[in-house]
């Protein structure tokens, strides 16, 4: 592949890196694992001046709890994020969905930040994110903001990071242990595959395990920005888990998937699949709990 | 069976194995000459299109571009092709796909070359184009065969003046004529020497960069390489003929088929290339390995304005299969016949008829591959894993069978193969042959069977293969045929070989010629012993050759024009494939369980490397029946193409079927193409069977099997 | 364009290069270093024929950009073994006929060194998932698998 002529720039201080994403941001591309930058490079899709390098950034790394949030840096790998105890234990929506990213080899390299950055509608750890109320910080040269995932992404591949702007940190709430969730996701083969479509699902039971107290549901792959499906998942708040109520809110995914975007984005088949899908993965959900 | 042999039958050690693992077999691409040219085609963007102006003059402008050539520079023909010579190196007047090669750039660097290419400024006037199949057809795209390798090339001119060029190819031996011709060159001014090929499948047939690369070096006089990216394979290398075809089958209660009535037609894109040959070979297949009394097979060629089809693995038998197994299963279910018995009652056996009038006299190993496949399946029918999924309902089983049947060599045609045995002063015996090793093991299998055939110890024999200058022509590798083909030329090579020194053994033992016994390597007469090596040394001191050369063209005749009628194959592999399936009626999705495959080779030269095959062969099908679809203009990388991963490759179970071939090698026969052949037929049967509706097209995407899981009865998706 | 000095350790020798940063780790080794055993195929991350080890991880050699290797230690096909010496899993390759046209060998046996050098037990399944992102498209993977198996049962990777 031919990749275009750029100066590649490093550092290891976040604090260098910001001053010069101030001067020259608008002309720089950041680097992570590189896996969908260096496509984009190789295809000549975009000519920056600049390289910016951000593995060799120490605060940008690591998995931490704080009190009831995990707080993951953007340049934790797909790898990290799978294999992590921290997120097995109280995030484990996270972890199975970065599992099923791409392959061994790109789960290697390929970043949390980089996934949420690159803003694909199949980007697999987002719907994951979605279920657990997922706050981004976002830094530039002498300022910090925090926003809601949701709030990240404009449209398909576009969001609200400006040239100068880095996603610093990606928070998530702490579930409790053993909270019942699934990650449900359909390709065209078994490996090394994009997502047609896919759902995150994290059910909160009473006491006896009997009724839902709250849902949570956030399909991938068949809108164009992430959305949590608020009405499929007031269907469930209070029931009890019987066929006749899943199949209800798997239909109004399907069906408010539908209205979020029109019809040329969900091909007839993604109807009836996603509604499947959601079907799957709340009968997954509540096998776990 | 055959008596005990000494190698083959045996699963020795690859050739070129042990360099695989280390790093170091050699692909085209891996070579490198200091002060290397790099080309880069610059190809056609319209579907049909007259070319009036290429303006290269900003190209050429660019430091380090050292010329840009057109149709032009070409002095020959400018035309090739497997069959018909309908296809330029370069166009001169007229693109018909998108991907036709209008210009090659050559520079010093290869990001010098990809910039100069779309620095070419190319005027068209578009015609309309067609795609009238493309309406008509209900199945998609055919799917790609392509190893993970590139088509690459390295040219380079050699002291006494030749152009030789290594590249990743079937046939050498074709090349070396087609692109001379269509050069303007004489034969033996181009030399072509196979480098390690990292698969091919028939996509490396048609000429690719060979043309190319001897233009440029013949103009530059200049070490130069040509390597297509991966989309420039995607977009302008051979696929499989997309086809649609009608079948009427009728049959008896009992199952006994009375008639078959087959219409299809075959897309084969911008040119010929094995256009004609693929009709031919469908139309010989197109009812299967079954005894049909009465048959009537009408087959059509369209061309159009995509990328060509051309050979690939199955030759249109893949698809004819696909049709007539499931024609086999809606017949069992209308007669209410289990799909074996309905396959049994009508397979080949010795003695039986096809539909071109040629009796079969031996290796018909078809009813032992149905018994074998059906024993293994109730073997595994104890298995308390398998069953309904009481807590997923909406997970449907169905199980499916498929036979096949497929002629060895080229349809109705010559189609030799030579070789040569030489042993030089110092004994060192060495194997000359012209066939390509694309990964199916032609290597190791023809090393064995010379080393059979001469008594000596595989690891003895040396190997020099694929090289238009120093090996004679052994045809292509392709139509399953140089096991046996170039098998029984090698075979035939080494008993030259042995007659020869047995005549120097008389004179050197001097004891008369009938006295003589040859054994392993040494000839014993009178008493007295000489080995190989000796007699050898001999007769080069005498300045002769110690060589032995073997020729095998099959016994075939042509296929009459109107009747069909004819022998278009010496012999002909068998086999029948058993797939389970789990279909996910809620989303769409196929996983397959369990596949067990059966195959007749006659002889398993080497049961490892035959068994890689037939494993090889239904991880190809999985993809075939499930997963893959090319579009052109959609279809650009691997990332749009999905090939089966080790995720989606159930556990094989193998079944090696020997029913020796008295014509073939100790008995062999090949396998390449037909491990393919009745994968995605077997599938298809057996999601048919768990939505108990028949799918007619592939892939069996998700869109597909969804569409029809919600049409299926007794299912309608979740319950 | 700058040019940018990356220091690395290759097979276990210490190498320091100044390179133009707009190259791929692949195209350092093919290109620079002449490694030619790491295989260029589809230059997209979807083929795994270029995986080499970095910092012990199978990774894309295609889609690493050769400057961010500086301080890291990659291993490649060539620093495996040799022919004297091959390591087992190349040994278990030759011997279970894992090998058909061998263009996806190299990246396969890195992505089975990975797992290796785990020094823990490994199942089937974890050796089908580790080569999950090797295509082959001659050998159907069970041979491959089996070969791998052959090694992980021994439990000769465990200390």
């Amino acid at each position: 592949m031919i990749l275009p002529e750029f100066d590649y720039i490093t550092f290891s201080s976040l604090d260098d890196t910001l001053g010069f994403l101030a001067g020259y941001g608008d002309e720089s591309k950041i680097i992570a694992g590189g896996t969908d930058l260096m496509i984009k490079l190789g295809h000549g899709e975009i000519k920056p001046h600049y390289v910016v390098n951000l593995l060799d950034i120490q605060e940008l790394k690591g998995i931490q709890v704080h009190g009831d949030r995990i707080s993951i840096g953007p340049t934790v790998t797909h790898t990290e994020l799978a294999g992590s105890p921290i997120l097995r234990k109280f995030a484990p929506v996270l972890s199975q969905g970065a599992g099923f990213i791409g392959s061994p080899q790109i789960r290697n390299q390929g970043t949390i930040g980089g996934n949420i950055g690159n803003a694909s509608p199949a980007a697999d750890t987002v719907p994951a994110l979605m279920v657990l109320n997922s706050r981004l910080k976002i830094i530039k040269r002498g300022e910090e903001r925090w926003i809601p995932l949701a709030d990240f992404f404009l449209n398909p591949h576009q969001t609200v990071l400006a040239g100068d702007e880095l996603i610093a940190e990606i928070e998530v709430e702490k579930l409790p242990e053993h909270t019942a969730f699934s990650f449900q996701r359909v390709a065209r083969r078994r490996a090394m595959d994009i997502a047609q479509m896919s759902v995150a699902v994290v059910l909160f039971m009473d006491e006896k395990g009997e009724r839902i107290r709250e849902a949570r549901i956030a399909p991938g792959s068949v809108t164009p920005r992430p959305v949590r499906m608020r009405e499929a998942e007031r269907i469930l708040h209070g029931q009890r888990a019987s066929d006749e109520v899943i199949e209800r809110a798997a239909a109004e995914v399907a069906e408010r998937a539908i209205d979020e975007t029109d019809l040329q984005w969900l091909p007839e088949y993604k109807k009836p699949a996603l509604r499947g899908l959601v079907i799957r993965a709340i009968r997954e959900a509540l096998e776990r709990r | 069976m055959m008596n005990r042999l000494g190698t083959v039958g045996r699963s020795i050690e690859r050739r070129g194995a042990k360099e695989a693992v280390l790093g170091r077999a050699v692909y085209a691409d891996d070579m490198r000459v200091d002060g290397m040219i790099h080309l880069k085609v610059v190809r056609g963007t319209r579907p049909h299109a007259l070319v009036r102006n290429i303006d290269t003059s900003a190209a050429e402008l660019i430091p380090g571009v050292i010329r840009i050539f057109t149709a032009r520079d070409i002095e020959g023909s400018n035309r090739y092709g497997i069959i018909t010579k309908d296809q330029e190196i370069l166009v001169e007047r007229k693109v018909r796909y998108v991907g036709d090669p209008i210009a090659l750039v050559a520079a010093e660097a290869e990001s010098t070359a990809v910039k100069a290419a779309e620095a070419v400024k190319v005027e068209y006037e578009d015609l309309a184009p067609f795609f009238t199949i493309e309406e008509a057809k209900r199945s998609g795209e055919e799917p790609i065969h392509e190893g993970v390798e590139a088509e690459t090339g390295l040219g380079i001119l050699d002291e006494g003046g030749r152009i030789v060029i290594c590249a990743s190819t079937q046939n050498p031996h074709y090349d070396q004529r087609d692109v001379a011709a269509a050069l303007g060159l004489r034969p033996d001014h181009i030399r072509i020497v196979q480098s390690a090929t990292g698969a091919g499948f028939g996509g490396k047939l048609d000429i690719s960069v060979q043309g190319l690369i001897a233009l440029a070096v013949q103009y530059l006089k200049r070490p130069v390489k040509l390597r297509y990216t991966m989309e420039e394979t995607m977009q302008a290398t051979a696929k499989r003929h997309a086809m649609v075809m009608h079948y009427k089958t009728g049959a008896r209660k009992d199952g006994r088929l009375t008639a078959v009535d087959v219409r299809f037609s075959l897309d084969t894109g911008a040119y010929a290339s094995y256009g004609l040959a693929v009709l031919s070979r469908a139309s010989t297949h197109a009812v299967g390995p079954y005894e049909v009394p009465h048959v009537r097979v009408h087959g059509e060629v369209y061309y159009t304005n995509k990328i060509w089809a051309g050979a690939m693995r199955g030759f249109g038998v893949p698809q004819v299969s696909f049709a007539h197994e499931g024609q086999m299963d809606s017949l069992a279910k209308s007669l209410g016949i289990d799909p074996f018995e309905i396959r049994m009652v009508n397979a080949m056996r010795p003695g039986s008829t096809t539909v071109t009038g040629q009796v079969l006299n031996a290796s018909v190993g078809m009813g032992e591959t149905l018994k074998g496949v059906k024993d293994a399946k109730e073997r595994r029918e104890g298995d308390p894993r398998r069953g309904h999924n009481e807590r997923r309902p909406w997970i449907k089983s169905g199980w499916g069978i498929a036979s096949f049947f497929y002629g060895i060599g080229n349809t109705g045609s010559s189609n030799p193969s030579t070789a040569r045995i030489d042993v030089d002063e110092n004994g060192q015996i060495t194997l000359y042959t012209g066939a390509a090793d694309i990964g199916q093991g032609s290597d190791t299998a023809l090393i064995q069977i010379a080393a059979e055939a001469l008594g000596v110890l595989h690891t003895h024999l040396r190997l020099i293969r694929g090289d238009t200058g120093l090996t004679t022509d052994a045809g292509a590798t392709s139509a399953s045929r140089q096991t046996y083909i170039s098998g029984n030329a090698v075979k035939s090579a080494a008993e030259d070989l042995i007659q020869k020194l047995r005549e120097e053994a008389s004179g050197h033992l001097k004891v008369p010629l009938e006295e003589i016994e040859y054994r392993r390597g040494i000839f014993k007469g009178g008493g007295k012993a000489v080995g190989i090596g000796e007699l050898a040394n001999e007769l080069h001191q005498k300045g002769h050759k110690a060589m032995g050369e073997g020729r095998f063209d099959p016994p075939t005749t042509t296929l009459d024009p109107e009747t069909g009628q004819g022998i278009p194959y010496a012999t002909y592999t068998f086999g029948t494939y058993y797939a389970e399936v789990q279909v996910d009626t809620g989303t769409g999705e196929v996983s397959v369980g369990h596949v067990i495959a059966a195959v007749d080779v006659g002889e398993a030269v080497n049961p490892s490397n035959v068994a890689g095959q037939i494993i090889g062969g239904v991880a190809m099908g999985i993809g075939y029946a499930l997963m893959e679809e090319f579009e052109p203009g959609k279809t650009k990388s691997l990332a749009d193409y999905r090939y089966p991963t080790s995720m989606d490759v159930p556990p094989v179970e193998v079944i090696i079927v020997e029913d020796p071939e008295p014509s073939g090698p100790y008995g062999a026969k090949g396998v390449g193409e037909p491990a393919l052949i009745p994968t995605a037929p077997a599938i298809i049967n057996a999601i048919s069977r768990a939505l108990d509706i028949r799918i007619v097209d592939l892939p069996a995407k998700l869109e597909r099997v969804m569409e029809t899981a919600l049409r299926s009865p007794g299912s309608g998706g979740i319950p | 364009m700058n040019t940018i000095k990356v220091s690395f350790v290759i097979n276990g020798k210490k190498r320091e290069v100044e390179i133009r940063p707009n190259i791929s780790l692949l195209g350092l080794l093919r290109d620079h270093l002449n490694l030619t055993g790491t295989k260029r195929g589809c230059e997209v991350g979807e083929c795994g024929a270029c995986t080499v080890l970095l910092n012990g991880r199978p990774v894309n050699s295609c889609l690493v950009l050769a400057p961010q290797i500086n301080g890291k230690t990659i291993e490649t096909i060539e620093g495996l073994g040799t022919e004297s010496s091959l390591h087992p899993l190349q040994k278990a390759f030759v011997d279970k006929g894992a090998v058909q046209c061998g263009f996806c060998t190299p990246g396969m046996l890195m992505s089975l060194k990975a797992l290796y050098d785990r020094r823990a037990p490994v199942n089937r399944d974890d050796i089908k998932e580790a080569i999950s992102g090797n295509l082959c498209r001659c050998t159907g993977y069970q041979q491959i698998e089996e070969a791998g198996d052959s090694v992980f049962t021994k439990g000769s990777n465990e200390p």
